[in-house]
């Protein structure tokens, strides 16, 4: 019976194999790489035959004080992000879903996705244009017009957590949006059709039928963010605030302190000891998540 | 959702247009920027109305090397053949995985998801791809390494597919003697374009968006630079110009509109998506789901 | 229903050819790149049957040496240059070059995973700006080249100094040669020549850092609305502006040699110099000589000039009015700059090492040393092929062939200061005794016995990280005035750097150091 079911099931099994051989080369082989975590690389030696040195590559995430702050950033900035950005997403993405004219839809599909377009570095000089001290657009466009005082928006780390944020969400809404309205078209009409024959509000029909069967993308988008909770967007935190020493405190995550402080010394075992570190711990909670959900909800687990 | 009121069809569409204005906004302040003269724009600032009015950032860029036009082919030739591949390898993966039953699955599921989180790194990455693939310096340096499939859009696919297929029109196919490719191709697809379209979209931008597979990969052969690469080398060498310090020697700078050209360069990154956009959508839609539309 | 799927099966089918198709032009690229060196061989030996007659061995029976060349974009004449070269090689040394671009803005990225992959790309590369000459020696990436170099020691020492031959060494052993250029600078302080004349300096002036601050008291009197000095986001310059100090080869200067003994290490920061520093920092804030938001600008310093925005900016350089006549090319106003301290003598940077991975270290070795010595092989490197990429004007230097910039031009012009010795070269785009008044400020100062050390940061990896990030948190603004304490904002910064370990470096570097003096 057993084997038969195997059979049966063969061509489902041959149409992954494409898909799985590209993991496997791609994905699994470098994986390789990841004993540069624990050795000294001498380069005349090659990677395998470098010497262990254990976690010594490690320390220096720890080393300073600095160890508490680039946590809290990253780790504060990211659970605003996954928080902030599935709501705004959700919503936006119900309001998508109600424009049946498909040009207009068209317009605003586009529009929304733009800002996603724009390098890190491209959005740099975007937000650059607003928040500059001097030709900025808020400083000497609005500010200084209504007879206000300029605000040297790069020198107070006061404002950057909220900057950090909207900055955020304006390049990403409109790509995440589009993963929540392509699930929600595809709801099938006739749960809608029954509930208004219920006589169901609009407010009824989004809690009691589209968020319910939004629920399974959610609990799975947002588990798969928490495995990059550790992981920051480099350019974000770098260029975005221009790499301003005075913002540290409120800018600084693992992966800039990682970059400033391995600039000039080219030293790949103590990166790829960062970003170990951060796949590992990342890779813990979302286990813990993973257990979590399948005890409360078990259909919703990832595996 | 279904509803009559007028009401809410006017305030949806204000929010949207709203939130469509805000994204484009501040591409529009660059683009005004990008055609502002150099010495204006540090003078009074940013604004949405040019006050004089200059030309010279896009003559500079279009007209330095002439490969903008060909940059463009490239990578559009690169998004749509990367796309569909990795459209091909995505549901192809993702369909079996949405059955639960099939044995294996959960190591399978494992697997995907496991690489979201670890990787090798690059030198390891790079040492696979140039030595064992030898793609240095070949055009599939831009399509193939990291590009072709991604965890994430296997993972959301999957999700689609037990979420949104009714299990009953599955089994009632398979009653009819339908194969697996069969039921993929006539109720799975059908069902799934918003996801489809969805998941291509994003592949789509990942490549466009792309410039690390260039700068990794292509070494000697700059000339199969995408337009994303072309834009971060220019992008590179005016910060290049402005860092060389004088007494280096060499020629000298001279005055470049850096401002304006890194504002051009953005707009020149974007304007093909605003235009081919729509079309594209549409042609992706239609060509890729075209199996199951119409029965 | 069948026919569906025969649709996508086409589509799918039709991908695997197209990608092989493409896969099979791809290869055929890789290999039409040996192919045009082939092309040009053949081409040249034609040209050397003409011009060398005893040729006796095929160009291609040579070996290749593979050499890395910063560009802006990839050279579309490269392969004319390497034939002109190689014509020269040949015969000298007896081997062909070939050169291997690495764009600037992607030189970290490139340089890294050359090194680390392990195939042959590279034999003789640079190292600068994207790492340094002891973390490759560290990382096993560049071999000793002592045995190979010993033929050429002494004329290589002759052409630019022993000293300067020295900074090559680690340990006793050379790996590299550093390339010859300014080592002795100081800050200038550049300005309009308007202002320049109104207020009574002249192009090259020597003044001291009291009459700047009552210059700027004087200027910012006259002129309350504009900024008297352009910054950047590394602080008022884009190199650092802090002084009187040997970095030893180290931009955050983690432990320096002060001007006056350069036998002991100390924390720059801490020391009497610097806080005397911070001092004029303090009262150049008080007259606000900078634009708002000084750290955030994406111009350079001194594009705010042409405009009137800012007045001025400050740069390093080893000859003030040089630097004046630079600017005023550069910046299309004309300009004068004013030397605001004395010459100090810095560590060079940038050297050339040979990888591992290369077959004929002694055809490398000897090319280094052409590199260094020759001037028509100078040439090629820093400007071209004469009439092709530049020509020579009636005052003796070099230009571009008219209408012809660093974007369009055939060859990577304008980045002669990455080359070994471009002394001996033609001077470029700038006045005629250019380079010799390089040599002359370079013959000025003194060099001290820790001139060539390189520090061997193993050790202490760990604080450099953390003291790192802690410059660049607290010194760009100080520089600029920024913080609204200065004295609170400098405390700050001691107690920081002590606390991410900066003794330990200290003491280490200092340990080295010692070692290094005693071997001597």
């Amino acid at each position: 019976m057993k084997k038969r079911n195997t059979i049966k099931n063969l061509p489902l099994y041959l149409m992954m194999v494409p898909g799985l051989l590209y993991l496997i080369i791609n994905n699994y082989i470098p994986l390789f790489g990841l004993v540069i975590a624990f050795k000294k690389i001498d380069y005349s030696k090659g990677i395998f035959k470098s010497d262990w040195v254990g976690f010594s590559n490690f320390v220096y995430l720890f080393k300073t004080k600095d160890a508490f702050i680039i946590f809290r950033n990253t780790i504060g900035y990211n659970l605003a992000f996954i928080f902030l950005g599935t709501i705004v997403s959700i919503i936006v993405g119900i309001l998508l879903a109600e424009v049946t004219r498909k040009t207009v839809l068209k317009v605003y599909q586009t529009t929304i996705l733009l800002p996603f377009l724009l390098s890190s570095v491209l959005l740099s000089y975007v937000v650059y244009a607003f928040l500059a001290g001097d030709a900025g657009l808020i400083n000497s466009g609005i500010l200084e017009k209504l007879g206000l005082e300029k605000i040297s928006w790069y020198s107070d780390p006061k404002y950057w957590p909220y900057i950090l944020i909207i900055v955020y969400l304006w390049k990403t809404f409109g790509y995440n949006t589009i993963i929540y309205f392509a699930m929600i078209i595809g709801i099938d009409k006739t749960y809608y059709e029954a509930a208004v024959v219920d006589g169901a509000s609009i407010w009824k029909q989004i809690t009691k039928i589209t968020l319910p069967l939004l629920k399974p993308t959610i609990i799975t988008l947002v588990l798969l963010s928490l495995g990059r909770v550790f992981h920051s967007d480099f350019g974000l935190f770098y260029q975005v605030p221009m790499n301003n020493g005075l913002l540290f405190n409120v800018t600084n995550t693992i992966d800039t302190y990682v970059f400033r402080g391995l600039m000039q010394s080219n030293d790949i075992g103590r990166s790829s000891a960062a970003s170990f570190m951060q796949s590992v711990l990342g890779f813990l909670l979302i286990l813990g998540a993973n257990a979590l959900t399948k005890k409360i909800d078990k259909e919703n687990a990832l595996f | 959702m279904i509803t009559n009121k007028k009401s809410f069809k006017i305030f949806v569409n204000v929010i949207l247009s709203l939130l469509a204005l805000f994204s484009v906004l501040p591409i529009f302040l660059v683009f005004m920027a990008s055609i502002t003269e150099e010495q204006t724009l540090i003078l009074n600032g940013y604004s949405f109305v040019p006050q004089v009015f200059s030309l010279y950032a896009y003559k500079y860029i279009l007209f330095s090397g002439n490969v903008i036009l060909r940059a463009y082919l490239i990578t559009i030739s690169v998004t749509a053949i990367g796309t569909f591949v990795n459209l091909f390898l995505t549901t192809f993966l993702a369909y079996p995985l949405s059955k639960k039953d099939l044995k294996g699955r959960n190591i399978i599921l494992f697997m995907v998801f496991f690489t979201m989180l670890f990787n090798g790194g690059l030198v390891s990455s790079y040492m696979m791809w140039t030595q064992i693939f030898h793609i240095r310096d070949t055009y599939f340096a831009l399509l193939v390494p990291n590009l072709m499939m991604n965890a994430f859009n296997v993972i959301i696919m999957k999700n689609f597919f037990v979420n949104n297929i009714p299990e009953s029109l599955l089994e009632a196919a398979k009653l009819d003697g339908a194969t697996e490719l069969q039921i993929l191709n006539k109720v799975v697809f059908p069902l799934s374009k918003p996801i489809i379209a969805t998941v291509g979209m994003m592949v789509g931008l990942a490549y466009w968006n792309d410039w690390q597979n260039g700068l990794y990969f292509l070494l000697m052969k700059t000339n199969l630079y995408g337009i994303q690469n072309v834009l971060n080398t220019m992008i590179n060498n005016v910060q290049f110009l402005s860092t060389q310090a004088a007494s280096q020697g060499g020629a000298a700078a001279g005055s470049l509109p850096s401002t304006g050209i890194r504002m051009a360069i953005a707009v020149i990154a974007l304007a093909p998506v605003i235009i081919i956009y729509p079309f594209v959508q549409k042609a992706f839609v239609k060509g890729i789901v075209v199996g199951g539309v119409k029965g | 229903m069948k026919t569906k799927f025969k649709k996508w099966l086409c589509c799918a089918s039709a991908t695997v050819v197209m990608s092989t198709f493409l896969w099979g032009c791809g290869s055929q690229g890789t290999t039409s790149t040996t192919g045009t060196s082939e092309t040009s061989d053949v081409e040249t030996s034609e040209n050397t049957a003409t011009t060398v007659e005893n040729v006796s061995i095929n160009p291609e029976d040579y070996p290749t040496i593979k050499v890395s060349v910063l560009c802006i974009n990839e050279p579309t004449d490269k392969a004319t240059v390497e034939e002109e070269i190689s014509k020269i090689t040949r015969e000298k040394i007896g081997c062909n070059i070939e050169f291997v671009p690495i764009i600037y803005g992607n030189m970290q990225q490139q340089m890294s995973l050359l090194l680390s992959g392990g195939d042959d790309l590279v034999d003789i590369y640079f190292t600068g700006r994207w790492s340094t000459l002891s973390s490759v020696v560290n990382n096993g990436q560049a071999i000793a080249l002592d045995e190979y170099l010993a033929p050429y020691e002494e004329e290589m020492k002759a052409a630019i100094t022993e000293s300067v031959y020295n900074c090559g060494k680690i340990n006793g052993t050379t790996y590299g040669l550093t390339r010859y250029l300014n080592f002795a600078g100081f800050p200038v302080y550049t300005t309009t020549k308007e202002i320049g004349d109104k207020y009574g300096l002249q192009n090259g002036d020597a003044i001291t850092l009291d009459q700047l601050t009552e210059f700027f008291e004087k200027v910012k009197a006259d002129y309350p609305d504009k900024a008297l000095v352009g910054t950047s986001s590394a602080g008022l310059n884009n190199q650092a502006f802090v002084g009187r100090v040997d970095n030893m080869g180290d931009p955050n200067i983690l432990g320096g040699l002060l001007a006056d003994d350069d036998k002991t290490v100390v924390n720059y920061y801490a020391t009497d110099d610097y806080k005397n520093m911070v001092e004029y920092f303090k009262k150049w804030k008080e007259i606000g000589i900078t634009m708002d938001d000084p750290l955030n600008v994406v111009d350079r310093p001194g594009d705010y000039l042409p405009s009137g925005k800012c007045l001025g900016c400050f740069a390093i350089h080893y000859d003030a009015a040089s630097n004046g006549n630079y600017s005023t090319t550069n910046y299309g106003v004309e300009c004068i700059s004013v030397s605001i301290m004395d010459r100090t003598v810095t560590s060079p940077d940038w050297w050339y090492c040979v990888a591992p991975t290369c077959k004929n270290p002694d055809k490398a070795a000897a090319f280094l040393y052409l590199m260094t010595v020759d001037p028509d092989i100078e040439n090629l490197l820093c400007l071209g092929v004469e009439n092709v990429h530049y020509q020579i004007l009636e005052d003796g230097t070099a230009a571009y062939i008219d209408g012809k910039d660093m974007t369009t031009t055939g060859w990577s012009m304008g980045v002669s200061w990455t080359w070994p010795n471009c002394t001996i070269s033609i001077p470029f785009e700038s006045d005629p005794d250019y380079y010799e008044i390089m040599v002359e400020a370079n013959n000025s100062v003194e060099y001290s016995d820790a001139f060539g050390f390189a520090f061997d940061s193993t050790a202490v990896e760990n604080e450099i990280s953390a003291c790192a990030n802690v410059v660049a948190q607290y010194r760009p603004a100080l520089e600029c005035g920024v913080p609204s304490d200065m004295d609170a904002s400098y405390q700050e910064f001691l107690s920081a750097l002590e606390s991410a370990g900066i003794d330990k470096i200290i003491e280490e570097k200092q340990r080295q150091l010692d070692e290094y003096l005693a071997n001597k």
